[in-house]
């Protein structure tokens, strides 16, 4: 009696969870859709996604040294979509959908209480990168090797300047080619 | 077995309602839960939890090298906020109790020049590296009334964080914020998103 009564509970428990797993893998594939059309439409153009400041996660910065001053002249900081990093902790890439966005800052740099600090000024624009390691746009010149690419201007988040992905973008990734194309090294939170 | 069965079947019920509940909230982006800064029994500030899937508010640079060696917040500064929190000052203007704000400390890659910078193929630059420990700060008007409202701490300048931190003498962190910082103790002024935040 007392061990059917247990099995029952235990079973009416299994069948929450399932339900629940399934709800919730339906809403994770409804995000992502959510979040690709907020950043690219079917043939392929891309934009800056809206929201990204309040809903990406942080990834790292990069600061280009200034050559004259002390400091830095800009500052390079770089967001992924939500769920990116505990993708990428399990799997070691980024899933396909995966968008990155960096944003390149001309700098303020001054003497603080804290010591000589450099910190973002005017926003020039946007690098915004889409996973594809199918390359679903192939005659599109701004998909190819496993991504996604584009450059904006700060006064048009919609239009991208970018005529050609392999002439405009590729040839500083070159370096990060074994890390499909990501300098992950800099992005210590990617490898906790 | 019919009291275990009406024992068992609510209890699922309201199981599967609580995670759908959550889970609805999250795609209609309404106010994100709060996470509230947690104590131990001695009344020290337990580490927060998750910090990484918090908002990024900003990351000034102070390079080591241009520092002295040393300098007081080596090397970047990762500026989070706590989003349920954000979620009410960006309605309100106000930092509601609770507030926290996490700042986590990341070197930069060693020097090859006299600034701190090093040269890669991409340029002449500050590459990022490994955290490097943080500094945590907590609004509570009452049990911070001494230093303006808030609470500083610091969870070690290197690696691992500390799993709890004593809060800091008035004069060792509070003082340059009342002294500078624009908005109620907060360097809002370095911060877009915290100056002008998007409703």
């Amino acid at each position: 009696m007392k061990t059917r009564g247990i099995i029952t509970l235990g079973f009416a428990l299994s069948l929450t969870v399932a339900s629940a797993a399934a709800y919730l893998t339906m809403s994770a594939n409804t995000a992502d859709s959510a979040q690709q059309e907020n950043v690219v439409d079917a043939s392929g153009n891309i934009k800056v996604p809206t929201d990204y400041r309040t809903t990406y996660q942080y990834l790292g910065t990069w600061a280009v040294a200034s050559d004259q001053d002390k400091g830095s002249k800009e500052l390079h900081i770089v967001y992924a979509s939500p769920g990116t990093v505990d993708a990428f902790r399990t799997s070691g890439h980024f899933p396909d959908g995966t968008v990155l966005v960096k944003e390149v800052y001309h700098t303020a740099t001054g003497s603080m209480t804290t010591g000589t600090v450099s910190r973002t000024g005017a926003l020039e624009g946007w690098f915004v990168m889409i996973r594809d390691s199918k390359d679903t746009h192939p005659g599109n010149k701004l998909w190819g090797n496993g991504w996604g690419w584009s450059w904006f201007n700060a006064d048009n988040p919609a239009k991208t300047t970018s005529t050609d992905f392999s002439a405009n973008c590729l040839p500083c990734h070159i370096p990060a080619k074994s890390t499909d194309w990501i300098y992950t090294q800099g992005y210590p939170v990617l490898h906790q | 077995m019919d009291k275990l069965m009406t024992v068992a079947a609510p209890l699922a019920l309201a199981a599967i309602s609580t995670i759908v509940l959550a889970q609805s909230d999250t795609n209609n982006n309404p106010a994100p839960t709060r996470y509230l800064p947690e104590y131990n029994e001695s009344g020290d500030l337990i580490l927060p939890k998750n910090y990484h899937e918090w908002i990024f508010v900003g990351s000034p640079l102070t390079p080591n090298a241009l520092n002295g060696g040393e300098a007081n917040f080596p090397e970047f500064h990762n500026v989070y906020i706590e989003p349920g929190s954000y979620a009410i000052y960006k309605k309100s203007g106000v930092f509601p109790e609770g507030t926290i704000f996490f700042k986590e400390l990341q070197l930069t890659l060693p020097k090859e020049n006299p600034d701190g910078s090093r040269t890669e193929p991409s340029g002449r630059g500050f590459f990022p590296g490994p955290f490097n420990g943080a500094d945590v700060t907590v609004k509570d008007t009452l049990r911070y009334a001494e230093s303006g409202g808030w609470g500083y701490y610091s969870f070690n300048h290197h690696e691992p964080k500390a799993p709890t931190a004593k809060v800091r003498m008035k004069v060792e962190c509070a003082y340059c914020h009342i002294a500078s910082a624009k908005k109620d103790d907060v360097w809002t002024q370095f911060y877009p998103l915290l100056d002008t935040p998007q409703p």
